[in-house]
């Protein structure tokens, strides 16, 4: 009985603790996104433009977002390399070079979190005006399938089966942290939705362990943890993927929301 | 002993076990319900508080209203109109071809009109190791080429990989073998650094990834792109 009385009370106490430390990720979560916030408010550039666009009407901040999103296009098209524009008012993704639409993707559902509707023009300027890039990549598939061969009779052409690793089933997924503190995650959704589910579920769970874990680990140091919006486009599993292939190792993004 | 003792002497044990299980359910219970509490503490509750309005309190803006010249409605709708007739420059005028390697498709384009589209084949992104240092990777580059020549009943001169892959022996430069005839089809469209836009003689390949790095088509796609491309034109490959 004793020993029960004792274990109860232990389970009481780490209970308790837990529960208040769930209260400090909230609470410091919370407090990493107006921190981020603040920050960029207090940018000078932010604060070249720094007016409330409550205070102008809907058009103007929609004009205001075009054009900002033709001149970062612009911008683009003045690279070598292929590099992507997202536009969430017609819900398209496309793959652009030199100025010229390669191909247009439409998404089949895409959200962001509340921070980008939150933050002003300056601020808006600040984080998409320049050039963004990509600074790195996780995803499910290689960018390059290379597969090794050591020299052979038979060359590729007569053989009955040719390799296609284009047809198989497989998760397409990637997150990308953007230079501006941004984080975009693509998933790609295929016909057959069960054959890449169990390893969608761990990418996407594996990543939220990571932020989590990232995310305590500042907070047990009593520091604000770092927030970085978040970008969630869906596409088809092709789309994704003839996307991420196409794009090199750090490409350049252009957004319009 | 009395009555009551002797009745809890008997019924103790019993008791005891059924109380300890049931401790031992609740214990559980508490358990799983408090793993399903912090999992949606971190998954739901916290992400979604970190979107409402806790998070976005208002922060006091050092706006100067006065100092912040905002740009008029029209002037705005002019930038708008003068950016998009840059970017609209920016595409050819002439005819053009889009290649994507990685679902093996073409489109030809005139200026902004899709004229012709369909399967090609492109690189297979096989590495053939000869030894541990002499290879090649078997790729289509991306990036906008040029068609910088345009043949007709193009001869294929066979690479050293070529006899690698059939383990022969590399013959000398020019020997009479590295020449095959008929195996490119009909025309071919020279992008430069060896790679070629040709026809091939394995159809039932296209649409697949199993070229050097070529872009093979079929001959009634080969001869448009061919009569409609021009030399000094644009190839996309993405």
């Amino acid at each position: 009985m004793r020993k029960w009385g004792v274990l109860r009370r232990v389970a009481l106490v780490i209970g308790f603790m837990l529960l208040i430390g769930l209260l400090f990720y909230a609470v410091f979560s919370v407090a990493g996104v107006r921190q981020k916030m603040k920050i960029l408010n207090g940018q000078s550039d932010a604060q070249l433009l720094n007016f409330d666009p409550l205070s102008v009407d809907s058009t103007y901040m929609e004009l205001f977002r075009e054009k900002n999103w033709l001149e970062t296009r612009l911008i683009l098209s003045k690279t070598d390399s292929i590099y992507l524009s997202v536009d969430f008012s017609d819900s398209l993704v496309q793959l652009e070079m030199k100025g010229v639409v390669l191909v247009q993707i439409e998404m089949l559902d895409f959200k962001y979190d509340r921070f980008f509707n939150e933050i002003n023009p300056g601020v808006y300027l600040h984080l998409f005006a320049t050039q963004v890039q990509v600074d790195s990549t996780f995803s499910t598939i290689e960018k390059a399938p290379v597969t090794v061969k050591k020299a052979a009779h038979v060359s590729q052409e007569t053989k009955s089966e040719v390799p296609d690793t284009l047809k198989r089933m497989e998760a397409v997924h990637w997150v990308s942290w953007l230079d501006n503190g941004v984080r975009i995650n693509i998933e790609g959704v295929g016909t057959d939705f069960s054959a890449g589910s169990w390893r969608s579920k761990v990418f996407w769970i594996s990543q939220d362990l990571q932020k989590i874990g990232k995310t305590i680990r500042q907070i047990s140091a009593f520091k604000k943890p770092d927030y970085y919006p978040e970008i969630t486009l869906v596409l088809t599993d092709r789309d994704a993927k003839t996307i991420f292939r196409a794009l090199p190792e750090k490409p350049f993004v252009g957004f319009r929301f | 002993m009395n009555r009551k003792e002797q009745f809890l002497d008997n019924h103790e044990p019993v008791q005891s076990g059924s109380r300890k299980i049931l401790r031992l359910g609740i214990g559980l219970a508490a358990a799983i319900g408090f793993i399903i509490l912090i999992v949606s503490w971190f998954l739901l509750v916290v992400p979604w508080m970190m979107n409402s309005s806790l998070a976005f309190k208002k922060p006091a803006m050092n706006v100067n209203t006065e100092e912040v010249v905002t740009p008029s409605v029209q002037n705005i709708k002019d930038e708008i109109a003068r950016l998009n007739s840059k970017l609209e420059r920016l595409t050819p005028g002439g005819s053009y071809l889009v290649i994507n390697t990685t679902e093996n498709t073409f489109s030809l384009y005139r200026g902004k009109q899709l004229i012709r589209e369909g399967v090609c084949s492109t690189g297979s992104y096989v590495k053939l190791e000869l030894d541990h240092q002499t290879s090649w990777t078997f790729k289509t580059p991306k990036g906008v080429f040029t068609v910088k020549g345009k043949l007709t009943n193009p001869v294929w001169r066979k690479p050293d990989w070529a006899f690698v892959e059939e383990g022969l022996p590399v013959p000398p430069a020019d020997h009479h073998s590295r020449f095959e005839y008929g195996v490119l089809g009909d025309y071919a469209l020279n992008l430069g650094n060896g790679y070629l836009i040709h026809g091939t003689l394995y159809k039932r390949f296209l649409g697949l990834p199993v070229t050097h790095g070529c872009v093979r088509m079929n001959d009634e796609d080969l001869e448009m792109v061919y009569q409609t491309l021009p030399q000094g034109a644009k190839v996309f490959i993405y």
